[in-house]
């Protein structure tokens, strides 16, 4: 359990190229914050101490002992840290609801998705897992449920509820789910531009798209259908494979090509229903 | 994008079609493409830029690159046309020898 209450800071300190040195001057630098809040009016202290000899002729380095100890207040970047309403320590990250007072929670920013849903931070996904925890959520968390409580309930609810909604749907598709991926390290891909496709992939796919305009019975769009399932799970597999490995300008490479086969599949879907 | 010219011997193009398959943006481009190539000659439809289509349909900023598609597409084509004039002639010397 990570209490958020006191946060240590432990770094060794690294010592520069001298080997005795290393041995025999290596100093640890301590910092330790505590978050001021209504319910623990601890004072902070902040002591460094740094004791550094430099030895012979190589580097003739100073430093100064110093310890101070100052009070301080330290603020974390989350407030939500105690429920709004009983003001009693949040125990669980992601937290819905309080475990004292009950009351639901606002969500946290910037959780990630995979938190939300219970989910492990991997491409591969149990999607039937992430179901019955997406309907767990929301039995809880629908607003339905609230509406003989207060505004600010009301709201709370309604943001966690949409929030869980939009976690839902971008885990469950493989598409969706790589792409957020790639986006928690840092990489979007861009709208519009694909100047990196290859021609002869682009030419696959427009006699792809070329067949299927021309299909006369469900049965022809169907086979085009499974021939892109079949591609969609090969993909599947490449990109997991490659976001295992880290490499993210490959797997970036890759959910662009499978953009491209999720688009013909829902074409193929609106074609179906043509028939019909 | 497909683009498809048709060019008389006095190097016109008399007709073009298209087929595009992707948003409105990219298929009104192309469209705009083929109705802008009838008429000119090969080396007008050459100077067709990508700026003046997107200025033409008003494209908004995250679809430039849709005009850009379909200038590369008339270039492509010219270009197809020019090698195929190229081969003909490379024929026509042959076979005259």
């Amino acid at each position: 359990m990570l209490s958020y209450n006191s946060l240590r800071i432990v770094r060794p300190f690294r010592a520069l190229l001298h080997p005795n040195w290393l041995m025999t001057n290596r100093q640890t630098l301590t910092c330790s914050a505590h978050c001021v809040s209504n319910n623990f009016p601890k004072k902070d202290t902040w002591q460094r101490q740094n004791n550094l000899k430099p030895t012979g002729n190589e580097r003739k380095l100073q430093y100064s002992t110093y310890a101070a100890s100052s009070p301080r207040n330290y603020c974390t970047g989350q407030f939500n840290l105690n429920c709004w309403n009983c003001k009693q320590p949040l125990d669980q990250t992601p937290a819905f609801f309080c475990m004292t007072c009950k009351a639901v929670q606002p969500p946290e920013e910037d959780t990630s998705l995979f938190n939300i849903m219970d989910c492990d931070y991997k491409f591969s996904m149990d999607t039937r897992k992430l179901q019955k925890r997406y309907l767990h959520l929301q039995r809880s968390l629908h607003p339905d449920n609230f509406s003989q409580k207060s505004v600010q309930e009301q709201e709370y609810s309604e943001s966690y509820s949409a929030l869980v909604n939009k976690a839902y749907h971008t885990l469950l598709k493989p598409l969706s789910r790589g792409l957020y991926m790639l986006e928690l390290k840092g990489m979007v891909i861009e709208e519009g531009t694909d100047s990196g496709a290859d021609p002869e992939f682009l030419m696959e796919l427009m006699e792809i798209n070329e067949a299927l305009d021309e299909v006369k019975t469900p049965e022809e769009a169907n086979k085009i259908g499974q021939h892109t399932k079949g591609k969609l799970a090969v993909l599947t597999e490449e990109i997991d494979a490659a976001l295992l490995k880290g490499e993210l300008q490959s797997a970036k490479a890759l959910l662009a090509q499978m953009k491209y086969f999720a688009n013909i599949e829902e074409k193929v879907k609106e074609k179906l229903s043509e028939f019909m | 994008m497909k683009l498809q010219i048709e060019v008389d011997d006095h190097g016109t193009i008399v007709d073009a079609r298209f087929k595009t398959f992707g948003c409105g943006s990219a298929i009104a481009s192309s469209s705009l493409a083929t109705e802008w190539v009838k008429g000119k000659s090969v080396d007008e439809a050459l100077t067709i830029k990508n700026t003046d289509i997107a200025k033409e349909l008003c494209l908004p900023p995250v679809k430039l690159h849709c005009s850009m598609l379909a200038e590369d597409a008339i270039k492509a084509a010219l270009a197809d046309y020019r090698r195929k004039q190229q081969d003909d002639q490379q024929e026509a010397v042959r076979a005259s020898v």
